[in-house]
């Protein structure tokens, strides 16, 4: 039996030591360096608290710029918690120059400069960008900071308030 | 998503998931209410305030249920024996990809209009629709729902550079006909990344700017067998299959293909048909 329960367990795999690179949509590891976890219940009294930084990390579909004019463009609607910063892109394994500068930048600003502000990442469940996006900022020196691994997905199953959002541009 | 009556309808599509981008994605899964909602705005948005009729049995949707690689998922129109002497435009929409009108095809005098196949890119579990158009105007639709996610962030199949190389190079082949009077069933093969703009470049971990097809003019002895309209739903690689009628199938003739893509490139490339009786 004991067996068992650890095999089960086991499902979730193990922290890797650096970021996960690509097949972002998978089992994510418990834990994440420089990081608490919080479950949907922890993530609500959270919010309910206020004062926190909130920034999924879900990529956002973009219009390419040589879609024609006449060409229909309509994206589904996204949604996010309530005071959320919608960052796309920033939970990837490997930044660009560019994107980096984005995170860090979005990120000073809402801290208001404060490595000691609390800063909750999330995207969906089972998705290894949130818990990337988490890891990096824990390494800037960021020290309060929190992932919300069930994400949108376990928000939205306790039929906790949404709105719609935009990305950061 | 635990939606209350209610809460349906336009507000509701509001609260959807857009876990588009991501392979394999598994969000809560959206109802069919909210489906339909979709389609009416989509439809709306193409045809205006035209009639769409429910096709019946008159179209079909020939695709796989759940699909094995989401960036290219094989898509076939089929319009009953019927009605596809009447058809002369056939329009593939995927509801819940951003850019949601994957091809209209506008038949012309030696097109067999029964069935026309391509590969498109599938971004998340969504209805396909396919609409018939009449030489008088008619709508006929008809939908059919696939699993298949993440096709248009999906990684380019081929090395950029090699794809580049053999860009607007096509292929043509030709069925062998039973009978004269049959319509030649041809397949046509265009080397193009056809990229959708949502890929990343690995090396330089940036988009790969949208470069895609956006029209296929085929005709046949200078008559048009169709135009495709199409943008970054269409897979890498872009390939057709359709059927050609000649007005004598007696005689040999050329098939000739043009595309031009978002880059203003121009390829054309022509191919001898054979007289039917020689085959």
């Amino acid at each position: 039996l004991a067996l068992l329960a650890s095999a089960a367990a086991d499902a979730r795999p193990p922290e890797p030591d650096g970021y996960r690179m690509d097949d972002y949509r998978a089992p994510t590891p418990e834990t994440v360096a420089g990081a608490a976890v919080l479950d949907t219940e922890a993530a609500n009294k959270l919010w309910q608290i206020g004062g926190a930084v909130w920034i999924d990390v879900l990529p956002a579909p973009h219009r390419p710029a040589n879609l024609p004019a006449s060409a229909l463009w309509a994206p589904l609607p996204h949604h996010d918690i309530p005071g959320t910063l919608w960052l796309p892109d920033i939970g990837r394994g490997s930044l660009s120059f560019e994107l980096e500068g984005y995170f860090r930048r979005h990120l000073e600003a809402a801290t208001k400069g404060s490595k000691e502000a609390p800063v909750v990442f999330y995207c969906l469940a089972d998705c290894w960008m949130s818990w990337n996006a988490a890891k990096r900022a824990a390494s800037w020196g960021y020290k309060q900071i929190y992932w919300y691994p069930d994400g949108i997905d376990g928000w939205d199953a306790a039929k906790l308030p949404t709105v719609d959002a935009e990305p950061v541009p | 998503m635990g939606m209350t009556p209610g809460m349906l309808g336009r507000a509701a599509i509001c609260l959807l998931l857009a876990g588009w981008m991501l392979p394999g994605s598994a969000q809560a899964e959206r109802t069919e209410a909210q489906r339909m909602a979709r389609w009416a705005d989509l439809r709306h948005a193409i045809f205006g305030d035209r009639t769409v009729e429910d096709a019946g049995d008159l179209v079909a949707i020939d695709a796989p249920a759940r699909a094995e690689d989401a960036a290219i998922v094989p898509v076939a129109i089929r319009v009953a024996e019927t009605l596809a002497p009447e058809i002369r435009g056939l329009y593939l929409v995927i509801d819940d990809n951003p850019s949601p009108l994957a091809a209209h095809f506008v038949l012309g005098p030696v097109a067999d209009s029964r069935e026309i196949a391509t590969r498109v890119r599938i971004d998340d579990y969504t209805y396909l629709h396919a609409v018939a158009e009449t030489a008088d105007g008619r709508l006929y639709a008809t939908a059919r729902f696939i699993k298949a996610a993440g096709g248009c962030s999906a990684p380019a199949g081929k090395d950029q550079a090699l794809a580049l190389e053999r860009l607007g190079k096509m292929k043509l082949t030709l069925a062998e006909r039973s009978r004269p009077d049959d319509p030649a069933k041809v397949k046509l093969l265009i080397s193009h990344p056809n990229n959708s703009g949502m890929q990343i470049d690995q090396l330089t971990r940036n988009y790969i700017p949208a470069d895609f097809m956006q029209t296929l003019d085929v005709t046949y002895n200078g008559q048009v067998v169709f135009r495709l309209e199409s943008d970054i739903a269409i897979s890498e690689d872009p390939s057709f299959e359709f059927g050609l009628r000649p007005a004598d199938p007696a005689a040999a003739g050329v098939i000739k293909a043009e595309v031009v893509d978002s880059n203003q490139r121009h390829f054309s490339q022509s191919w001898p048909v054979p007289a039917a009786a020689q085959m």
